[in-house]
């Protein structure tokens, strides 16, 4: 039975260091109870970002930049430019670029309409017919101004 | 994290290649401009700001690619804008499409926008327009 008094005394003591611990664990606990409080939080800020992070991931392959650009669409605008700079200055060599860039849009749309194929197309018929005027006047002006002399712009 | 498919690849690669055609065939076309043509056209004036009196679209353009070659990059965008814009955006484009393909330093290649044309578009009209309102307004000539 002394045995079991020890055990008893063991358990004594040990209920008291128990009660000790547990007081002395309980703001530990208190603190393990808020810390979860806490975490709440952060759970949701996880869930926040889980949630949005795919969609922001789906939406960026929706904008291939140049995906619906045509090449023959910008030589186009780019020859129809050049028409209408050259179709002023040089007459005949601005309506060759501007047939060239007519060429490009009509095939440019046959692959697919878009702004650059419409706009290549509107300044390159502008640039023809500026070119052809250009020659026509030209050609009239150097005939009727034979013997006068030209203000150089160059 | 850019995505690049294979049309943009291959739009840049169809660009690089119909720049170098532009770049040769336009290099020997200024060449024979400037050397051949305007000394044997002495006297030679825009027709339409000699008989109407007003700049034309292009009027400029050769002044400006003639400062330009001088060394004078802010006369020739007072002469035509549009020519330093091309030379930038262009040669921007090509310079850098061929240090990224010989993988020199790095570089990325430029890529191409929309903007990019559009933007030489309204330089154009913006030049006309406001070359002209310049001139018949307040009577300042290139």
């Amino acid at each position: 039975m002394d045995g079991q008094n020890f055990e008893n005394e063991n358990n004594v003591t040990l209920d008291t260091t128990a009660t000790e611990v547990s007081s002395a664990a309980e703001p530990v606990q208190e603190t393990a109870q808020e810390t979860p409080v806490a975490e709440q939080p952060a759970n949701n800020y996880q869930d926040y970002t889980t949630n949005v992070q795919p969609q922001a991931a789906a939406a960026t392959p929706v904008q291939p930049e140049n995906k619906d650009t045509n090449v023959l669409a910008i030589v186009s605008l780019v020859l129809g430019i050049l028409s209408i700079v050259l179709g002023c200055c040089t007459g005949w060599i601005g309506a060759l670029f501007g047939i060239g860039g007519i060429i490009c849009a009509v095939f440019a749309n046959k692959q697919g309409k878009s702004g650059l194929a419409k706009g290549g197309l509107i300044c390159s018929i502008i640039g023809i017919v500026l070119g052809i005027l250009i020659t026509v006047l030209a050609v009239v002006f150097s005939m009727a101004m034979v013997g006068y002399g030209f203000e150089s712009m160059y | 994290m850019k995505v690049c498919t294979k049309n943009s690849r291959n739009l840049e690669d169809y660009l690089y290649l119909t720049g170098w055609i532009f770049l040769l065939t336009g290099s020997i076309g200024i060449y024979l401009y400037l050397h051949i043509v305007i000394p044997n056209l002495q006297g030679y004036t825009c027709v339409v700001h000699r008989l109407f009196g007003f700049y034309c679209p292009g009027c400029g353009g050769t002044r400006a690619v003639s400062a330009l070659l001088a060394g004078h990059p802010l006369l020739a965008t007072w002469y035509h804008p549009l020519v330093p814009y091309t030379v930038v955006i262009f040669g921007g484009f090509m310079l850098t499409q061929t240090l990224a393909r010989l993988h020199i330093g790095g570089i990325k290649g430029w890529k191409f926008h929309e903007w990019h044309l559009y933007t030489a578009v309204a330089i154009m009209i913006g030049n006309f327009i406001l070359k002209n309102i310049l001139l018949l307004g307040f009577h300042i000539s290139l």
